[in-house]
């Protein structure tokens, strides 16, 4: 992984809008995208073709952010697959629960922009 | 304290003991050998004394021997004695002068010389040196020696004892020889009469005797001679003792002072006059304790006696004993300090812990034990410490649980209580009164009504918990019919409970039948149709005038409806935090897509436009983002976790944080840091980043208005017990009338929102609830000079929750 080209982002993210300006983001910075709008859907995509990193939502139909994590953990561990938490639930115990299941880093989207989520991948995959 | 003493006396007596026995060993050794220097001295002296009597005794004996041979005494004495009568004979004449002139070198060398008598065989004196005492009998003149100087003065050189003079005191002794005349014809007896002069200046020679010493001359004699004068020979017999030279201490001794053998005083004296030799202590004429050495003289029957007062003697002895006093003392104290400083060293340590262990006992147990000392107290502080913290840590899960029990159980207890008192007064007063019949019937009235009519359920159980009543509010709550649960056993899965854990009830029956007392708590019970619902139960005793339980009353609200409402407030947050964050995410994002040009080139206008959605869309999300922590810290279920954090570097952190909004506003930033180390201290850095964050943007915010550069100074400074960060503007200030609001919930004073229109007035808020949530305080001074907000911070550091949210 060392050519910035061929960094696979998946973007676990129910909102579409979210999705969309995400999805923008990465592509900008010249890196594949691969959306799904669940759990499930990212489970499979994961299963598929293996990301680089991954940006996740806590809260999603069919499968929420906590239990796709923990699947995701039983394929590949915290260095093969990074793991970013991205949701507006702040909640103590989801923070200390993603961390204790293996995420990498736990940010409140309202309070970061795309520029500073693109920075912090970018600081990860380093 | 006491292990303090005992260390010291341990060590004193370890001490003391060898110095005290040196020191006695030393004085005795000094003593003895002092003495013994005295005594050989003092035998040194008196045989020195004795030598030297004799020799006097023995010149005279010597002149003598010479002076009854000379050709002069031979020639004119025979002479002078044949021609007696015939006075004015020439012959006679000439031979006197030429006596007197021959034997005058004589009497001018020796000036103890008084007279010389010359005596012929009828025992008269013939001549004598003054004249007036010729032509009498010597027997006359002498009526005690005469005979014994004449008789022994024939036989060859004899010397008498010393006498004294009855006429005129003085003291002499008589030495005598035979004269011969050319033809060996015995002629006479010639007699000096000496005075002992030079014997008693000798004898008062107290050279090496010091300034009491004495030296005494004595002879035996009887006690019935005493006092009278000339008389007092020597005696073998005599049971006398009798002092023939003046003394130190009594010059009038000689002939005058006497004492019996066998007194107890002047020992030696008397040893001496017996013929005994020897030294040693004894008292004295005087009855003084002295050092004595006694000598007998043979040859003139005299006692010798050398003595100095023990006194002077054992004077340096004093010295010495005095320096050894001194000594001790000096040592003494010396060991003791040194004993005293030593014991401090081990007892400190200890006395550190025991006040260690004093104040966790006072429930403070964050206090830390410091010791250093290297040996096994420091390893006896650590034990302790690790004690203290897992005690710390056991305590603040006990904490926490009964925190929130009691909490609970508290708050909906009370008003039941309430109730609950009125009905058991009027148990009580049943119970009192059974015998009056009609009282009782209408309490029970009262009674009735009261209970049937309350809004929460009353049962009456007997001690087995079978119920006895039960008011109309069970078939509302229960479903049950009262009817139907009357004689069952209360609180069984038949009726309405067993869905809460037999541990609960355990401990339910022990408070309300073993302890007597009244239990609260919450439980889940469930309907006849099935369905469950929470309640506070509240359950009491009724006690009989022994004290023996007669019935339990039992006191259930339903308090479904409050959880649900609880609950719902709790869900609401959560909810809201994401349906109004979530619209505001896309916003935000959507936003700074096409602002940065990503969909195409924007003009100016459409620029700023877009710059002021970014702006209040923030400023939205701030409001929620506030709301959200503002409702967690309300809830008081906010997680406070305590790392230690150097505050140096938080600062620092933040200050490089605030640069570009300080930049913005041509605002200086100055971080002034304590003077002395400061140590890591013990506080939650998410939560106190978010206080510092606050006022620091706040005064970057409202520092000076309209152009001019301006400073804000955040200070950072130790105060024990606390730790004070300050930050200080120059900015507008606070006006007086609304100084008193500034921590108050969406306060926001009038010029600060003329001049900065994105607060959400909930940032102060906040800060007081982390800080005083933290341990600390906070507080302001404002002048229109500007404003300095000061918060402190325990050095203990924070306590710990365990809370169920954190800020974000």
């Amino acid at each position: 992984m060392s050519r910035k080209k061929s960094y696979k982002i998946l973007v676990a993210e129910d909102e579409p809008a979210l999705q969309q300006s995400l999805g923008d983001k990465i592509k900008r910075e010249g890196w594949q995208y691969i959306p799904a709008l669940n759990g499930k859907e990212g489970l499979a995509k994961i299963n598929k073709v293996k990301p680089d990193l991954v940006l996740l939502d806590l809260r999603m139909p069919e499968m929420g952010g906590l239990e796709m994590l923990q699947e995701v953990r039983k394929i590949y561990n915290k260095k093969e697959l990074p793991v970013i938490i991205l949701t507006n639930y702040s909640e103590g115990e989801n923070i200390s629960q993603s961390l204790e299941l293996g995420a990498d880093v736990f940010l409140v989207k309202a309070n970061y922009s795309l520029e500073e989520i693109g920075e912090k991948i970018k600081e990860i995959l380093k | 304290m006491h292990l303090q003493k005992k260390l010291i006396i341990t060590y004193l007596i370890v001490a003391i003991i060898p110095l005290m026995a040196v020191a006695l060993l030393s004085y005795t050794n000094f003593r003895e050998s002092l003495l013994t220097v005295q005594q050989i001295s003092l035998e040194n002296i008196a045989d020195l004394k004795v030598k030297m009597i004799n020799d006097y005794f023995g010149f005279w004996r010597k002149e003598m021997t010479a002076t009854k041979d000379r050709l002069i005494v031979r020639d004119s004495l025979p002479t002078i004695s044949r021609l007696n009568k015939e006075p004015s004979n020439p012959e006679y004449k000439q031979a006197r002068d030429l006596f007197e002139s021959q034997m005058g070198d004589l009497i001018q060398e020796n000036k103890e010389i008084d007279n010389i008598y010359f005596v012929n065989l009828d025992g008269f004196i013939v001549y004598a040196t003054h004249s007036e005492l010729e032509q009498q009998s010597i027997n006359r003149l002498f009526p005690v020696y005469g005979a014994k100087v004449m008789e022994n003065g024939m036989a060859g050189v004899y010397l008498s004892d010393l006498y004294k003079h009855n006429s005129n005191e003085t003291i002499d002794f008589l030495v005598s020889a035979p004269v011969y005349d050319f033809n060996n014809v015995f002629s006479g007896v010639i007699i000096l009469e000496l005075n002992p002069t030079k014997l008693y200046q000798s004898l008062v020679e107290y050279g090496g005797l010091g300034d009491t010493g004495e030296v005494l001359l004595a002879k035996r004699v009887s006690e019935d001679s005493k006092g009278v004068s000339q008389s007092q020979f020597y005696d073998a017999n005599g049971n006398s003792v009798l002092f023939l030279n003046p003394l130190r201490f009594d010059p009038q001794a000689a002939f005058k002072r006497t004492l019996n053998i066998g007194d107890v005083n002047g020992k030696s004296v008397q040893d001496a006059v017996q013929g005994i030799n020897g030294s040693g202590f004894n008292t004295d004429y005087r009855g003084v304790l002295v050092l004595s050495a006694w000598r007998y003289l043979p040859e003139n029957n005299l006692g010798l006696v050398v003595k100095v007062d023990l006194t002077e003697l054992l004077l340096p002895v004093k010295n010495v004993s005095e320096a050894i006093i001194v000594f001790s003392l000096v040592s003494f104290l010396v060991i003791f300090f040194i004993s005293w400083l030593f014991s401090k060293t081990i007892i400190n340590p200890i006395k550190d812990l025991h006040k260690a262990s004093e104040i966790i006992a006072t429930g403070n147990l964050d206090y830390q034990v410091n010791i250093e000392t290297g040996d096994e107290i420091e390893q006896l502080g650590h034990a302790f410490n690790d004690m203290a913290l897992a005690l710390k840590k056991s305590r603040i899960g006990v904490d926490k649980k009964i925190e929130e029990q009691t909490k609970q159980i508290k708050d909906r207890a009370k008003s039941m209580e309430e109730q609950q008192i009125a009905i058991l007064n009027i148990l009580e007063d049943v119970e009192k009164e059974k015998d009056k019949v009609e009282i009782i019937a209408n309490d029970l009235k009262k009674f009735e009504l009261a209970v049937n009519n309350a809004s929460d359920q009353i049962v009456i159980t007997d001690t087995d918990g079978i119920i006895l009543y039960a008011n109309s509010a069970l078939e509302r709550i229960t479903g049950f019919k009262v009817k139907e649960v009357l004689g069952k056993k209360v609180g069984t899965k038949e009726l309405w409970g067993g869905k809460t854990n037999s541990e609960f009830y355990q401990k339910m029956w022990k408070t309300i039948k073993i302890n007597k007392k009244t239990f609260s708590g919450e439980l889940i019970n469930h309907r006849k149709d099935g369905t469950n619902y929470n309640v506070l139960a509240s359950i009491s005793p009724v006690l009989d005038k022994k004290n023996k339980v007669i019935y339990f009353v039992g006191i259930e609200r339903d308090i479904t409806r409050e959880k649900e409402i609880d609950k719902m407030k709790t869900e609401f947050v959560s909810v809201a935090s994401h349906q109004l964050r979530t619209p505001l995410t896309a916003i935000k994002w959507y936003v700074e897509e096409i602002y940065n040009g990503e969909l195409g080139k924007l003009n100016k206008d459409q620029k700023d436009y877009l710059k002021q959605i970014l702006e209040s869309n923030e400023r939205m999300i701030r409001l929620v983002n506030d709301l959200l922590n503002v409702s967690r810290l309300e809830s008081g279920r906010v997680t406070i976790e305590p790392t230690p954090t150097d505050l140096i570097g938080l600062i620092n952190s933040i200050i490089s944080e605030c640069v570009v909004l300080a930049k913005a506003r041509n605002c200086e930033l100055k971080f002034i840091k304590p003077k002395t180390k400061l140590p890591e201290i013990n506080i939650d850095p998410s939560l106190i980043r978010q206080v510092v964050n606050n006022l620091m943007s706040n005064a970057i915010k409202y520092s000076k208005v309209g152009g001019g550069k301006s400073l804000v100074i955040v200070e950072l400074s130790k105060k024990p017990p606390n730790v004070i960060i300050s930050v200080k503007d120059e900015g507008i200030g606070i006006a007086k009338e609304h100084q008193h609001r500034v921590f108050d919930k969406f306060f926001r004073a009038d010029n600060a929102i003329k001049s900065e229109t994105e607060g959400t007035g909930l940032g102060l808020y906040i800060a007081k609830m982390i800080v005083e949530d933290s341990g600390g305080k906070i507080w302001f001074k404002s002048n229109d000079q500007g404003t300095t907000f000061t918060f402190s911070l325990p050095l203990a550091g924070s306590k710990e929750r365990k809370g169920e949210k954190s800020l974000a």
